[in-house]
């Protein structure tokens, strides 16, 4: 970044091909539907390319650009009018499972969806679907884009622990999904 | 305390990856590496040393210019066609239709020039030489300059020209001991670049040296007056050294055809006696 940030376009195309796949999937997971991932997406890459003269390397460039993507996903639910049922910090689980079913692409209003979970990929998006959205980003995080416990914990604003049990909630209902499908 | 690898579990995460593949819409990748590219290409470019010393008139710039005029001067005096200095004593020994040429009076120094142009000839002999180089060239000389305008300011020569007609002087001098005898001792000596056709030094070989020398001798026996002759062969006459005086005789005769006749007459019943070659 600090490349692309002196001026060598070349830097840029490197870290967009690295990250690209992992931020989109990010997105797509959360949001469900392509072309609003589509428009987060470039957001988030544009707000890179502005930010680029005064970026400052406090931590690893992927945390700071699923930093980015994290507070994107959290403002555009705030702009759908979703932001007290989708504080993805709250761990409550009946409120979170609430949540999961207002998202759009839940299996709950997509018989369709719903219909092919006899395949594995679509048990699985339903199943990460329906966790609560700190579950659900906290095992993105740790899926796409390869940080670690405590570098999710920095960017969930959690301790260690809380990381930790939120995955191994969510792990355990993406197994159990699994063993069903 | 809970290990990250407990955390995951290996069929999850191998249904995940291979679920896992989706990737933006290959436009919005164009889109937002061709917004990166511009974002960079139109950013103010930082003025940094090596653009601030392409500027132009800098220091070095007048310092430059004077340089080139300076050359361009130069080439022009060099290229500048040469006059002929008039000032210039032409001395040759050569034939008159030879000496008569303008390119050959100035005859490139060779070697045995040295020594002699340390120890310079007696100004009669010179002036006889000068006297004898001038006829021949006095015929077409004469011509012309009754037809030329009247006479005007000989031009200064160049410097260097200057400087050439002073070597060429002693130069010309040693030229005397014939045309094949000074081709001879130049081979002893690198080739003046003015006679790119002499011998190269390996083809002379030893005998060189022996011929340079004997040059000098006879032409430095030539160069001697009569009155020298005569004084010398008094001297080894009178010391009864006969056929020294014998020997300086039949030098004497060969410089000067009139010898005998420039003998004293006290001289002249034992030169008779001396054969002729």
């Amino acid at each position: 970044m600090l490349s692309y940030a002196r001026g060598e376009a070349a830097a840029f195309d490197a870290l967009y091909a690295r990250h690209k796949g992992g931020v989109y999937r990010y997105l797509l997971r959360h949001c469900g539907n392509a072309g609003t991932a589509d428009e987060l997406f470039q957001d988030i890459w544009m707000n890179v390319i502005r930010v680029r003269a005064t970026y400052a390397p406090s931590a690893k460039f992927a945390t700071w650009l699923y930093t980015l993507a994290h507070h994107r996903i959290v403002d555009h639910w705030r702009a759908q009018g979703q932001a007290a049922l989708l504080s993805i910090d709250d761990d409550d689980d009946d409120a979170a499972r609430s949540a999961a079913e207002a998202l759009p692409g839940a299996r709950s209003d997509e018989p369709e969806a719903r219909a092919a979970n006899r395949q594995l990929g679509a048990s699985l998006q339903a199943a990460l679907a329906a966790l609560p959205p700190a579950q659900r980003d906290a095992f993105l995080l740790q899926q796409e884009s390869g940080l670690s416990l405590a570098e999710i914990a920095t960017l969930q604003g959690v301790g260690v622990e809380t990381v930790k049990s939120r995955l191994r909630y969510a792990v355990a209902r993406l197994r159990m999904e699994l063993s069903e499908s | 305390m809970t290990d990250e690898r407990d955390l995951r579990d290996p069929a999850l995460d191998a249904a995940w990856r291979a679920q896992s593949t989706e990737t933006p819409p290959p436009a919005l990748d164009a889109a937002i590496l061709a917004a990166a590219h511009r974002a960079v290409k139109s950013a103010p470019e930082k003025i940094g040393p090596g653009r601030e010393a392409t500027r132009p008139w800098r220091w070095w710039t007048p310092l430059a210019a004077a340089a080139v005029i300076g050359v361009i001067a130069i080439g022009a005096l060099q290229l500048a066609p040469h006059e002929p200095d008039p000032t210039k004593v032409v001395v040759s020994d050569m034939p008159p239709t030879i000496a008569s040429k303008p390119e050959t009076t100035v005859a490139p120094p060779p070697p045995a020039a040295a020594p002699q142009s340390t120890a310079p000839p007696p100004a009669p002999r010179q002036e006889r030489r000068v006297a004898e180089a001038k006829p021949p060239r006095s015929s077409d000389a004469a011509k012309r300059e009754s037809s030329a305008p009247p006479a005007q300011p000989a031009p200064e020569p160049f410097p260097a020209r200057r400087d050439a007609a002073a070597a060429a002087a002693p130069a010309a001098e040693s030229s005397a001991a014939g045309r094949a005898e000074a081709d001879n001792a130049m081979a002893a000596a690198p080739p003046p670049r003015a006679a790119p056709a002499s011998p190269p030094a390996s083809s002379a070989g030893a005998v060189a040296p022996m011929l340079a020398k004997r040059a000098m001798r006879d032409d430095a026996q030539q160069r001697r007056s009569p009155e020298d002759f005569v004084e010398r062969i008094r001297k080894l006459f009178t010391e009864g050294n006969l056929p020294e005086a014998q020997r300086e005789l039949a030098a004497f005769r060969t410089a000067y055809a009139d010898a005998d006749a420039r003998l004293p007459a006290d001289l002249r019943p034992w030169a008779a006696t001396v054969p002729r070659n």
